[in-house]
């Protein structure tokens, strides 16, 4: 028996999530039955026991669903990203020197679900069900948000295609939910066909290198010093060129940097979008289930708005930390009449059409008398498509713009590069 | 072959280059002199693309700088370039970040290999090439950074206050002769900046004397020689032609001061 039992726990062990992720729902479940039986007693105590308490009455179990939901979206990320040597630099460069390849079963344990992750899913659902009468949510949860994490892990590494098609058909279910939770549960595990194939593709580019090849900086091991022969591309090579320092980086020959592509920004800004509008859609629902007309509160539009010019600061700080900066200072550009120096000044393009688009959308906001959901996802997508498409060419602006190139504010403060 | 046009720079309102017009041509070792706050760094800083100047143009072997993308990668693999305040990698050790360096200007391994052992000999860091550079001294972090310009194998040293930087007399006289060398080869152009005339005056075979972001003169030692009309060592001539009233302010000095 004692055998069986050590036999199991091995067999769970092998599939199962880390340690904090069941330390963190085991926590969550026990508060909240703790909390739901002193409300109950609460509740008793008030009414000196006379009553039958309604569970309508009882706000704990009406919690229940919120918390655990976020301890299953957890699961889900982790699960995603645990063995994915994606997520994990010193996994991936350890891999990268063993004869591993695509065909064979990844060292750390599989990132497709296996049947464990149908043993711990359904613990989370009897801890669900058993707080709030309802199970299914556990799954969905579960399932949604492992597979939105891999949509984004397989448009990192190669398998762009199954990656936006996976992340569309999740949101598309996400959507449904509140219609059929059922039908859409049997989706979310139909679409891990599509996932095991986005796998199957991700992993067959494995290096992925994160830095090309030939932007990486060589790591001398010992007794490489001075031998050409002992040095050889297996060797760790961890450090970027912008290691460089100052300036050798922002001055020499080589300067591939690329951003995303314009075609990429747009589907990325189109998803963000359309997952704006369906969790915009799922808690105006969950608030109003009756009047589907009804508007989004204002405190969530506000939070909508600020989240996005907090995007746009952002956007303003990354491109304040780079390491061009303006060949003339604003009081120079007043005196020499050149407020404006285009092939320079197109740096802020995005961030400024982005701000138009916000502030046009609200105040074209009755005008257009769109549904709140459809409001702010449209405002989102916006926003986001300026971001990311109407960025100049970085490589091409990086060369060639009239600029001043200095050592970026994270090299001279950093503790990266010592001055002379 | 180096030529500004009509290059004129502000950083703010007032300029720190104005008109300056210069063709340097290969083989010669160009010092760019005047005193401290005329523009020198700023010049050199143009020339190595760092700055993008508001009027004129750089050209560098017939190509524009930041005109395309092309034109300037071109330009970068034939031109490095030294501040006087380098930022380099605290936690890579001199032999890494000189092969570093060195792999990214394209140089053959066997051939990288080789040239960082002569150069690490050449500045006295054999022991040190292999500790990081966090742990150097000002001078040493100078060598390094200096090894690093010339394990590039451009044939166009930009120099900003070489000799500067705690440099030791034996790092001096290392890169004197070095730089020397370095301009007897195929297209072997140095520019560099000197605060003080006398580390340059046996080096450089052609002086850009600048004034208030103006090129006063721009001669060899005895060129600037006839048109100052003395025969002294260039730090005379250049007191002559950047301060012709210092040599009379110090006479009236020592004539008004009392026994």
């Amino acid at each position: 028996m004692k055998r069986v039992g050590r036999r199991v726990v091995r067999w769970l062990r092998s599939g199962s999530p880390p340690w904090w992720v069941i330390g963190i729902a085991l926590f969550a479940w026990i508060t909240l039955n703790v909390a739901s039986a002193l409300e109950r007693a609460w509740l008793q105590r008030l009414f000196h026991g006379d009553i039958e308490i309604d569970e309508q009455l009882l706000t704990v179990p009406q919690m229940a669903p919120v918390v655990l939901g976020l301890c299953g979206i957890v699961f889900g990320v982790v699960r995603a990203i645990q063995n994915h040597p994606y997520s994990k630099a010193d996994y991936r460069r350890w891999l990268r020197m063993t004869p591993w390849t695509s065909s064979q079963p990844l060292p750390l344990g599989p990132v497709a679900l296996v049947p464990q992750d149908l043993v711990w899913v359904s613990l989370f659902g009897v801890m669900l069900w058993q707080l709030s009468g309802q199970w299914l949510a556990a799954p969905l949860v579960f399932l949604l948000s492992y597979q939105t994490t891999l949509a984004g892990l397989f448009l990192l590494t190669g398998a762009k295609r199954i990656g936006y098609t996976l992340a569309f058909v999740v949101a598309s279910v996400l959507w449904g939910c509140l219609v059929s939770p059922p039908v859409m549960l049997a989706l979310a595990i139909l679409n891990d066909l599509l996932v095991r194939a986005g796998l199957a593709r991700s992993l067959r580019q494995f290096p992925w290198d994160d830095i090309p090849e030939h932007e990486q900086l060589v790591v001398l091991q010992d007794g490489d010093a001075g031998n050409p022969e002992a040095f050889s591309s297996t060797k760790p090579k961890a450090r970027a060129l912008t290691d460089l320092g100052w300036p050798h980086y922002s001055l020499g020959p080589k300067s591939s940097l690329q951003w995303m592509s314009r075609v990429d920004g747009a589907l990325v800004s189109l998803l963000i979008g359309f997952f704006t509008f369906v969790l915009c859609h799922i808690a105006k629902q969950v608030k109003h289930p009756v009047n589907s007309q009804a508007n989004m509160a204002t405190g969530d539009m506000s939070a909508v708005t600020l989240f996005l010019s907090y995007l746009m600061l952002a956007s303003i700080a990354a491109e304040l930390t780079e390491s061009i900066h303006s060949p003339i200072s604003w009081l120079g550009r007043i005196a020499t009449r050149r407020l404006v120096i285009p092939a320079y000044d197109i740096r802020w393009l995005p961030t400024l059409s982005a701000a138009f688009v916000l502030a046009g959308m609200w105040l074209l906001r009755k005008a257009l008398a769109l549904p709140d959901d459809v409001f702010v996802a449209a405002t989102t997508f916006g926003v986001t498509f300026c971001l990311l498409v109407f960025r100049p060419d970085r490589r091409k602006w990086r060369l060639t713009a009239p600029a001043m190139i200095a050592p970026s504010v994270f090299n001279k403060n950093g503790k990266k590069l010592v001055e002379l | 072959m180096i030529e500004l046009r009509q290059v004129t720079q502000h950083y703010g309102v007032r300029p720190v280059l104005r008109d300056v017009n210069v063709r340097i041509e290969p083989g010669t070792v160009t010092a760019i002199v005047g005193p401290n706050g005329m523009g020198k760094t700023t010049l050199l800083a143009v020339m190595a693309g760092g700055l993008s100047p508001q009027f004129g143009e750089v050209l560098i072997g017939g190509k524009r700088r930041r005109s395309t993308v092309e034109d300037e990668l071109a330009i970068r693999r034939r031109a490095v370039y030294l501040p006087d305040k380098p930022w380099l990698p605290a936690d890579q050790t001199g032999r890494e970040f000189l092969l570093n360096v060195g792999r990214l200007y394209d140089i053959a391994h066997e051939r990288l290999f080789e040239h960082i052992e002569r150069l690490l000999e050449l500045f006295q860091l054999v022991k040190e090439g292999d500790w990081p550079i966090r742990g150097y001294s000002h001078g040493q972090k100078k060598k390094i950074a200096l090894a690093s310009v010339l394990i590039t194998d451009c044939p166009l040293l930009l120099l900003d206050e070489p000799f500067g930087g705690g440099l030791d007399p034996a790092g001096i006289f290392a890169l004197r002769h070095v730089l020397k060398r370095w301009v007897s080869r195929p297209d072997g152009q140095v520019v560099l900046t000197a605060p003080a005339p006398e580390l340059v005056e046996e080096l450089a075979d052609r002086f850009i004397v600048l004034r208030e972001g103006q090129v006063i003169a721009d001669d060899g030692l005895d060129g600037l020689r006839l048109l100052t009309g003395c025969d002294g060592t260039l730090s005379e001539v250049l007191s002559r032609l950047i301060h012709p009233d210092t040599l009379a302010s110090v006479e009236r000095y020592f004539e008004e001061t009392p026994p």
